[in-house]
């Protein structure tokens, strides 16, 4: 399949403001996607809009040839996808441990699921330790999920995303507040589970290095539209984004 | 496993408290009923709480609940002459519909606006037992019913009526653990502590909070049926949204995160009220004071204060 997730023609209004404007996207299956652009460009309310967070005032959004533009949040967790936010939003009153496993016990749940024959079965604690050691959280296990570092609480999220084993993972700035340590150790994560088992991930970043570093294709928006888009080298010599971006970061 | 050893043992501790009751009141100066009325709250503010301290949802709506189901448990007695079987479970399922109807209506709202229409609503069922004489008897109340026999057991005496409803409260205390243990549960804890990570962990998040309205409300629909007929009497002030308030402050002192928090705050607002109301009949200023006292310097509540944070 070509077109994994694709959007035609997106726009998002808040009252006469167009904070995404006839965007248009196409990101194959299993493909890293960066989008970037400058401040203010609409790449968060586009990432809202892709994942259901917030509703389309018009344009379409496609999963697999399947609209989903009408499709609730979580009816798209359930389709496959998987998102982080930008301050991080897990469970901070409850333990790193039950944080993991309550997204380990939504993703093995139907609503309303009682059947406790079949959770014992899937042994949801079991699964929620393996995740705790392939992200480094074994030790904190038992801390409360909200006084971990701003970097930590990011990672949790990201393990929490995880946890749903998406085909879709969207992360708004992943690396934003980390030290350029806690950086590195979350990129390197990111990539250690693509290699292992590649799904699409649809990233907005900042830092042109890690864009450079993981991204196939990069999608560059400004002013709520679609800018540019190519692979790294073919965006960095464009005109246009040098004038809208590079040049003004720079 | 629905309960857990420690579930069990805790909630069996407390039952055997609450069993020795008729025994004890009298010969310390109080009565049968005052435990019965502390049972009957209990098995409202830990219902409510499931709704408060468990979905993290405030509703002033409740005591709409509880005085229909005991309005209903009124004049299903009075009118159709039902037995208390019978009418019970009908005057329940009442409060549950209702719930399931207003709940529809108003879940999609948040915080603030859904804390108001709970009022509202509350507010709309309170004038009608006030306002509509011909059937709720009006300002005077709903009188002329008596309880006498549940599946041919005398319920008359305070004692007999006190082990009915102790069976009531043992039973929606184990309900409500088994729940809030479950998968179900879980996810309301998880609801509770952030709206949008769970609606992102492909959680239906209304369609939870409805359910945690709707078991609530029937939990009230319970007590308010079973206070009816411990007074042999409804009146309107039970629908008002006061009497909500009270179930707040009920899981509030006895601290809401706590499963018997609401327990714990139902006795002591029962036991508050009692004494502080022979000393003054401005006995809602005191205890307004020790809520104040509360909400300000032990959050957790009582039980909260000595288990220090642990999720009871």
């Amino acid at each position: 399949m070509s077109r994994h997730l694709e959007c035609r023609g997106l726009v998002k209004s808040f009252g006469g403001f167009k904070a995404v404007n006839d965007m248009n996207m196409a990101v194959k299956k299993d493909e890293i996607r960066a989008i970037i652009g400058p401040n203010g460009a609409g790449k968060s309310t586009m990432f809202n809009l892709l994942t259901g967070f917030y509703p389309a005032t018009s344009g379409k959004i496609l999963y697999k040839d399947v609209d989903i533009t009408d499709t609730p949040a979580y009816g798209r967790v359930k389709m496959g996808f998987s998102r982080s936010f930008q301050t991080p939003r897990i469970f901070p009153e409850l333990t790193v441990r039950q944080n993991v496993y309550l997204s380990v016990q939504a993703y093995h749940s139907k609503p309303f699921d009682l059947n406790i024959f079949k959770f014992r079965a899937l042994d949801l604690p079991g699964k929620t330790e393996e995740l705790l050691g392939i992200f480094d959280f074994t030790r904190h296990a038992d801390q409360l999920a909200g006084s971990l570092s701003h970097g930590d609480q990011r990672i949790l999220e990201i393990c929490m995303a995880m946890a749903l084993s998406p085909e879709v993972l969207l992360l708004d700035e992943p690396t934003s507040g980390m030290s350029e340590n806690e950086t590195n150790k979350t990129i390197d994560l990111l990539m250690r589970i693509y290699d292992e088992d590649p799904i699409t991930m649809v990233i907005i970043e900042h830092d042109m290095r890690i864009v450079k570093r993981i991204s196939h294709h990069i999608t560059v928006m400004h002013q709520g539209a679609l800018l540019a888009e190519g692979t790294y080298e073919q965006v960095e010599a464009n005109e246009l984004v040098q004038k809208a971006y590079f040049g003004e970061v720079r | 496993m629905m309960w857990t050893g420690k579930d069990l043992l805790r909630i069996g501790g407390a039952a055997l408290l609450f069993a020795l009751l008729p025994a004890v009141l009298p010969r310390v100066g109080s009565s049968i009923p005052v435990g019965t009325e502390i049972m009957i709250w209990g098995i409202f503010a830990t219902g409510y709480n499931i709704l408060l301290g468990g979905t993290g949802i405030l509703s002033f709506g409740h005591a709409a609940f509880f005085g229909l189901s005991g309005y209903a448990t009124g004049l299903l007695l009075l009118k159709a002459n039902l037995p208390l079987s019978a009418a019970i479970p009908a005057a329940v399922t009442m409060a549950f519909l209702a719930a399931f109807l207003i709940g529809a209506l108003i879940i999609r709202k948040r915080g603030i606006y859904f804390a108001m229409l709970t009022i509202a609503f509350g507010q709309m069922f309170y004038f009608i037992a006030s306002q509509w004489n011909s059937v709720t008897g009006g300002q005077d109340g709903l009188t002329g019913f008596k309880r006498t026999e549940f599946l041919g057991v005398d319920i008359r005496p305070e004692v007999n009526f006190f082990y009915l409803v102790f069976a009531f409260f043992l039973l929606t205390m184990l309900l409500v653990r088994g729940l809030m243990n479950s998968s179900i549960g879980k996810t309301l804890v998880a609801i509770r502590e952030n709206i949008h990570r769970a609606e992102f962990l492909g959680i239906d998040v209304k369609k939870y909070q409805h359910f945690a309205f709707v078991v609530s409300a029937t939990f009230s629909g319970l007590a308010g049926s079973l206070y009816v007929l411990l007074l042999n009497f409804a009146f309107p002030e039970l629908l008002n949204w006061k009497t909500s308030g009270d179930a707040v402050l009920m899981s509030v002192i006895g601290g809401m995160r706590a499963f018997f928090g609401p327990l714990v705050g139902a006795g002591v607002f029962v036991f508050l009220r009692d004494m502080i109301s022979t000393l003054t009949p401005h006995w809602a200023l005191p205890l307004g004071a020790i809520f104040v006292t509360f909400v300000l310097f032990f959050q957790k509540g009582i039980l909260g204060f000595f288990e220090r944070g642990k999720e009871g």
